[in-house]
């Protein structure tokens, strides 16, 4: 039952269309991998499906920044449950953001 | 940027994907498996008299519909969806503000979605345009058919943000705007899940407060686990069940844009 097929007011309408593995709860973790296995795996997910295209994610990463230590002790303590949980989550110093080959500008 | 501590970046299997082939694909999919899909409105729902499990729904038109089970998929209107059966959900809608722009030098390379402390956010897009998110300071409910535009926060918020995390995006021009919802959980930002205690035929899947479509394969597959088999087979959601809220248990999640 939906009010309106064309779902033209729903929040999937909106998406930013994005996926991520930086949660800092491991459930949350592990629904997005799994999400990234489905999405992978369209065809076969769709019961072997041969019309289901194959899909791929475009893997820029989210970058959080962090302003305060506070919220830098959270990126820390998510990046172990992410880590724990087979995530590659990687911590920048603003030095490393620098160095890198990035768009940001930290000086 | 002299501002920033720290950054968290992860590069495997985070970042942008297809969500309207698979939204798509789901849905043809399921009509070719019988589902029926109704364009309708429930307006009443109707318990037995102990109240333990719903009976029918009314639709708008004024068709009455028997349920064996109902599940209250209803986004950002999930509150007022369960009031008509008599239950309270903290689930309100909340707005969220996107523009996609151009810009006159395009970045070099992909850029991540990079989170500014504020909230705004802005990522790849291709082709030399660039998606953009925020919220502004204060963003109460709003009214579940308000998706009007707040024209002043690109020109004094977004935009000068934009351009001082990265100089490149001075000279960039917005193609198109949207306001959309949030159906956000007020009591702990996370999903609300499983059965009802009493109206044992009643079954929850909101409150994903911006992480829907992210969570929508693991989401639809538990609740289908819980509403076919009364188990879940592969993830456990059972934290995220409904029992929670009542019962005061917060679920702590720190990742909510």
């Amino acid at each position: 039952m939906d009010r309106d097929l064309s779902y033209e007011n729903t929040s999937t309408m909106h998406t930013n269309s994005c996926m991520q593995q930086q949660f800092s709860g491991e459930l949350n973790v592990r629904i997005s991998q799994f999400a990234a296995d489905f999405v992978k795996n369209l065809p076969r997910y769709m019961g072997n499906d041969d019309r289901v295209p194959e899909l791929t994610i475009r893997s820029f990463g989210y970058m959080y920044l962090a302003d305060n230590e506070g919220f830098a002790d959270v990126l820390r303590e998510s990046r172990e449950v992410q880590v724990a949980a087979g995530a590659a989550t990687q911590l920048m110093t603003p030095d490393q953001i620098k160095a890198a080959p990035s768009v940001l500008q930290c000086g | 940027m002299d501002d920033i501590v720290l950054g968290s970046i992860n590069l495997v299997d985070e970042g942008l994907w297809d969500a309207t082939a698979v939204f798509n694909w789901w849905r043809k999919s399921a009509r070719e498996r019988g589902v029926e899909y109704i364009e309708n409105e429930v307006v009443a729902i109707t318990k037995n008299a102990a109240g333990t499990r719903v009976e029918s729904v009314t639709l708008k038109s004024g068709e009455v519909i028997a349920c064996g089970q109902v599940l209250n998929a209803s986004g950002p209107r999930a509150a007022r969806t369960v009031q008509m059966a008599g239950i309270e959900v903290p689930v309100e809608p909340r707005k969220r503000f996107s523009w996609i722009f151009s810009a006159e030098t395009p970045l070099d390379r992909d850029l991540p979605l990079t989170i500014d402390p504020s909230g705004v956010h802005v990522r790849e897009n291709g082709g030399g345009t660039y998606q953009c998110g925020g919220h502004s300071d204060i963003h109460p409910a709003v009214e579940y058919d308000d998706f009007a535009m707040d024209h002043s926060m690109w020109e004094n918020h977004v935009w000068p943000l934009l351009a001082t995390r990265i100089p490149q995006f001075e000279a960039i021009k917005v193609q198109s705007e949207w306001g959309g919802h949030y159906a956000m959980n007020t009591f702990d930002h996370n999903a609300i899940l499983g059965p009802h205690m009493e109206v044992e035929n009643f079954f929850f899947l909101n409150g994903f407060s911006g992480h829907g479509l992210q969570q929508s394969p693991a989401m639809g597959r538990g609740t289908a686990e819980i509403m076919v088999h009364g188990a879940y087979k592969t993830l456990d959601m059972t934290q995220f069940h409904f029992d929670r809220i009542p019962a005061g248990r917060k679920i702590i999640e720190k990742a909510i844009i």
